[in-house]
């Protein structure tokens, strides 16, 4: 009686699918801050966040 | 704990596009988001069966991909809070009979990477732009209110409510409430008790006095944090910075009730030259008074009003990092982050870019939405009307579509016209419309984020002229 370990692990082999590939894995885990330029309210940082102007 | 995938949301397998659909079958408003997920999130979602708990899924996520207990527990973490509001907490009625997770693992070559949600994941309501404070460091013009009452606000609570269940059912996750000061909405901890009743975690952003029967009220509403702006120890600082006598002793009090009724408080200081060598006594305090966390914005570029004068220089910078590391030491039960600290992931392959009208959606007190707030000139980035529209069809109008993703001939003349990675910008980068409206007049033109730096050579050949 194969278990759900074994029968998840064929599926997954046979299907090559893997997470340990950086761009599959961070997308999987990815936890975007939609509002993270200024979810303080404030504006950017030096990550992320419009630059400085002045219309 | 363990979690259960809803019985009415359907996982389909796609097989040939490579993805699964994840839907609710017969859902209370329309148009309904249809998501599309990799074969693993899927899988996952489908090991929810409120039978396992989650620890036993990441065993067996962790045993079938050859990966770290931790790096699994990261990904089901972040599963299902992206995905909450199709689980449940403990058993369902019946298992999900859409949803095997063996048959959900099938080969893939999908490109996942695009930003764009079938729905927002988050909303940003900026409930009033009054507010009762001044604050100097401010990179918005809020309307100054000393009696306390906002006067624009044009959503009633009964609308409000509307939305909430709508965002409960297309899968929003979060609502970030700014301002101005949001509390100044005299019925707003009854609607963030709407919010929580509808599974969305609630992230209000304030540095109003609550207290007594507002204090017991916001506790009973379910909040799960209240996020303070206190930006040092001294009184004499918060009350210059804030530009209010007495501020400091309205937020501390507010801290101290949070602290008396168990409300976790995530500390939201702004670092600035006036301040950041606080930053000390800050972390004091907030230990004293049961802070588990500190989330540092450090004064900086801003695409709104800015004064160098409280940029923090590049020497107090290095004596803050310094100072954080011998912090954490003293005060362990502190958690000290920085926003910068977070990884920066897809921006690291395509640039930095914004996810607004992507991934989240902004709405204005007047209950209308914009890709950005931070426009203010005419309605150009404006998508919908709250006072008339659902969510899902502002998320779909055609303004959002031609905002986010217009044709090559909408850039004709700017450098985008003739750009290789006009698609990417527009598809995985997600475009600064604000920075691009303010050099160029109009969305369709290279933003400050622009790759190729196209945006920098315009910007200093103007700067020269």
């Amino acid at each position: 009686m194969e278990t759900i370990v074994e029968k998840l692990q064929r599926r997954a082999n046979d299907a090559n699918l893997e997470i340990d590939r950086g761009e599959v894995f961070d997308l999987l885990v990815a936890a975007w801050c939609p509002f993270c330029c200024r979810d303080g309210g404030r504006g950017g940082n030096e990550n992320c966040g419009p630059k400085q102007l002045e219309p | 704990m363990s979690l259960a995938l809803r019985t009415d949301v359907v996982l389909r397998k796609a097989e040939p596009e490579g993805y699964v659909l994840l839907y609710k079958r017969e859902p209370s408003h329309r148009p309904s988001p249809v998501f599309r997920l990799h074969p693993v999130q899927a899988m996952v979602l489908a090991l929810f069966d409120g039978t396992r708990s989650v620890e036993e899924i990441a065993g067996i996520v962790a045993a079938v991909f050859d990966r770290a207990i931790d790096e699994a527990r990261r990904l089901l973490d972040s599963i299902s809070r992206r995905y909450r509001q199709f689980l449940v907490e403990g058993q369902v009625d019946g298992a999900n009979a859409n949803a095997d997770p063996v048959d959900l693992v099938f080969p893939t070559r999908y490109d996942f990477r695009g930003i764009r949600e079938p729905a927002p994941m988050a909303l940003l309501w900026v409930v009033t732009e009054c507010c009762n404070k001044r604050c100097r460091y401010c990179y918005k013009d809020a309307r100054f209110v000393a009696d306390d009452c906002a006067t624009d606000l044009a959503l009633s609570a009964a609308r409000v409510a509307e939305l909430i269940a709508e965002a409960s059912e297309i899968g929003v996750t979060t609502m970030v409430l700014s301002g101005g000061e949001p509390f100044l909405r005299p019925d707003l901890i009854d609607l963030i008790a709407v919010m929580v009743d509808h599974g969305i975690e609630v992230v209000p952003i304030t540095k109003a006095r609550i207290t007594g029967d507002r204090m017991k009220a916001l506790v009973r509403s379910g909040a799960q944090s209240l996020h303070l702006s206190l930006d040092s120890h001294r009184p004499e600082t918060v009350d210059l910075l804030t530009g209010v006598p007495g501020a400091f002793d309205q937020i501390v009090a507010t801290l101290r009730a949070a602290a008396d009724h168990g409300l976790p408080v995530v500390l939201r200081p702004v670092l600035t030259s006036f301040n950041v060598r606080d930053f000390e006594g800050l972390v004091e305090l907030a230990s004293e008074l049961k802070v588990a966390e500190i989330l540092v914005d450090l004064y900086g570029e801003s695409c709104g009003r800015h004064d160098p004068i409280f940029e923090v220089s590049t020497e107090d910078y290095r004596w803050l990092r310094r100072t954080c590391v011998e912090l954490a030491e003293r005060f362990p039960r502190t958690l000290t982050q920085f926003k910068f600290d977070r990884p920066l992931q897809a921006a690291d392959s395509v640039g930095r870019g914004c996810v607004e009208g992507s991934r989240g959606m902004t709405i204005l007190p007047d209950g209308k939405v914009t890709k950005c707030e931070h426009w203010r000139f005419g309605e150009e980035l404006t998508y919908g009307d709250l006072r008339t529209q659902s969510i899902m069809e502002a998320w779909e109008s055609d303004r959002i579509a031609q905002i986010n993703s217009a044709p090559r001939e909408a850039y004709a003349g700017t450098v985008c016209g003739r750009c290789k990675k006009l698609a990417d910008c527009n598809r995985l980068r997600g475009r600064c419309s604000l920075t691009a409206m303010l050099e160029y007049h109009t969305p369709f033109a290279p933003d400050a984020y622009c790759p190729i730096g196209a945006f920098e050579k315009r910007s200093s050949h103007a700067a020269d002229a």
